[in-house]
């Protein structure tokens, strides 16, 4: 993408709020890269003597139940969210994408047989999809990416499959078909750079979407399992648990998570109305 | 229009047989430790062979899949493994109790992602515009989860209220059984209603941009008349059908809620057979979600027939 350094200067200038959302996103990332670096305690370091602290200048948030740091969590739970809704989404949009890319250019039987496909997979509602994936592959991290990645899958391909379908019809394609290149090779040099735009909008939207669906597994009993922190799993067990004993417990976590999803959607916004060539014209 | 619904009940076929290959799928995906595990720990069965045949896994695959494929043709389920009562049974105490819920809180979406969605196109990038559209940012980035904890907690706490956890009948006290559901469905319907809300604000900009709407103005009616007679209705049509992806949703959003408020539903059933291993009324739970799904997408798609008139003489 030759325009990505222009994507980035309109998004500043014609959509502030959708920077804003690409500033938290990347500070979202930078803080689960650096997490090791950036908290002060271990994430799982106990010490029954100092449970439930308030918030005070050693323990920024507070400590929880076991004494542990709640701050040093919450920036451990970026690592573990960040890696679980990066991860889904790349397994989600990967498959996805490549249903949509290839349902949208062969079209015809292909299509109708994939479509259905996609249409038997979307009748089952995500989450309880997901539920369903937990309950075979049991708990785990992996087995919450592959279920909440492998869960949305289908739904992400519809949107990719519109956008083949108006980059099949351009000249370019029936050039390069023309003058003898295999199927492939349009769709890997063609056509593939030409839905780049709406998976990227796509993506960034759904990474906001898993953090919430993880939190939800969580809630239900099937997330990340401890010690490792999640935002899902510290605001669903203990978080509603000392809601009102120790509110710091699911406060702090519930921001982190809700700051995450807004900007993630926030910058999804943004870079559909920009990159969405019809909105472009107006 | 006739032939439109041949076609669209035609093509129901293949996905239902796909729907109904995929659960099937997931009772063989079961390993088989978890098998070992149920008939030793959960004393389904007298021995592993037993406990086998308790799940159908003793036939051959095509026999086991026609099998029970039959038994759901007559309207056989089957039966839990933990209550030993048949799943229809079972699903015919719960099916209402989640269908008034997604039902509810897809009404209250449309009412709440309608209005504002109206609201904030007529001045667009205006200060009611950017707060409306912040507000359901912020409801889409709020764990529902959460929202419903804090429903609970923060009035037992300060007004000495708490819901029932009792199913109210609906017979007996149909306000306070209607209360029941307005919270859980609200907190839903705040969370369903951001993507209707988007999806209205953004077909009445497209719907303002066009001739006629412009001739409405030009002919000086009032700014309600344009908006709520001439530009609505088209808007309307697009916006219903993200409405079939709704329920998807909110089917899944009901089991968070069924299961925080304590509603006997579909939802906490399921989360009931996980936890219990129960793969037989798990399998079949499922099928029925898919299909209320699948029965919800054929509604809309007639609904937006019936509205939009243009689609029955050129969408055939």
């Amino acid at each position: 993408m030759t325009g990505a350094r222009r994507v980035i200067a309109t998004l500043i200038r014609r959509k502030p709020l959708g920077a804003v959302g690409a500033v938290i996103a990347l500070g979202m990332v930078l803080v689960a890269i650096f997490a090791d670096v950036l908290a002060p305690y271990e994430f799982n370091d106990t010490a029954l003597l100092r449970a439930l602290q308030r918030p005070g200048a050693t323990h920024w948030f507070g400590t929880d139940e076991l004494g542990r740091d709640v701050y040093s969590r919450v920036i451990h739970g970026a690592r573990v969210s960040m890696l679980v809704g990066l991860a889904a989404t790349a397994i989600s949009i990967g498959l996805g994408g490549l249903i949509g890319i290839v349902s949208g250019y062969f079209g015809r039987r292909v299509d109708l047989v994939l479509q259905r496909l996609v249409d038997a997979w979307m009748a089952f509602p995500g989450l309880v999809m997901a539920i369903v994936i937990l309950a075979l592959l049991g708990p785990g991290l992996w087995s919450v990416i592959l279920a909440l990645g492998v869960s949305q899958a289908f739904s992400q391909s519809r949107t990719i499959r519109s956008a083949t379908l108006v980059v099949r019809e351009q000249p370019y394609i029936e050039a390069s078909l023309a003058v003898g290149a295999s199927h492939w090779r349009v769709l890997g040099r063609h056509v593939l750079p030409n839905v780049v735009a709406p998976i990227i909008i796509v993506a960034s939207t759904f990474l906001g979407f898993v953090i919430l669906v993880e939190a939800a597994v969580s809630f239900l009993g099937y997330g990340v399992p401890p010690p490792r922190p999640s935002w899902g799993g510290m605001l669903s067990a203990t978080g509603r648990v000392y809601m009102i004993r120790a509110p710091w417990l699911s406060i702090f976590p519930g921001l982190a998570l809700s700051l995450a999803v807004f900007g993630f959607n926030v910058l999804g916004d943004a870079l559909r109305d920009l990159l969405d060539p019809r909105l472009r014209a107006s | 229009m006739r032939r439109y619904l041949a076609q669209r009940l035609l093509l129901m076929i293949p996905t239902l047989l796909l729907v109904s290959l995929m659960v099937f799928a997931i009772m063989r995906l079961i390993p088989g430790d978890v098998v070992s595990l149920m008939f030793q720990d959960l004393g389904y069965a007298q021995s592993l062979a037993e406990m086998r045949a308790r799940l159908g896994l003793d036939l051959p695959v095509h026999e086991q899949y026609l099998r029970w494929l039959g038994g759901l043709l007559r309207g056989n389920f089957g039966e839990s493994l933990w209550t030993q009562r048949t799943v229809v049974s079972q699903l015919a105490e719960r099916l209402p109790v989640t269908l008034e819920l997604t039902l509810l809180s897809i009404a209250l979406a449309v009412l709440y992602g309608g209005i504002t969605g109206i609201a904030a196109a007529v001045r667009p990038d205006g200060w009611l515009d950017v707060t409306l559209r912040s507000i359901a940012i912020a409801f889409l980035s709020l764990p529902t989860f959460w929202l419903g904890t804090l429903a609970i907690v923060l009035p037992s706490l300060y007004l000495g209220w708490s819901p029932n956890i009792q199913l109210v009948d609906a017979r007996a006290d149909p306000l306070g059984h209607l209360g029941q559901f307005l919270l859980p469905a609200a907190i839903l319907g705040t969370h369903l209603g951001a993507p209707v809300m988007r999806m209205s604000r953004a077909m009445m900009l497209e719907v303002f941009r066009q001739d006629y709407i412009r001739t409405a103005w030009a002919k000086g009616l009032a700014e309600r008349r344009v908006i709520l007679k001439h530009a609505l209705r088209n808007a309307v049509i697009p916006t219903v059908t993200i409405l079939g992806v709704q329920m998807a949703q909110a089917l899944g959003g009901s089991v968070v809620m069924e299961v925080l408020f304590q509603l006997p539903g579909m939802g906490s059933l399921l989360i009931e057979a996980v936890a219990h291993r129960d793969f037989p009324m798990f399998q079949s739970l499922v099928l029925c979600l898919a299909l209320l799904v699948m029965a919800v997408n054929l509604a809309v798609d007639l609904a937006y027939l019936a509205i939009d008139p243009r689609l029955r003489t050129h969408g055939r």
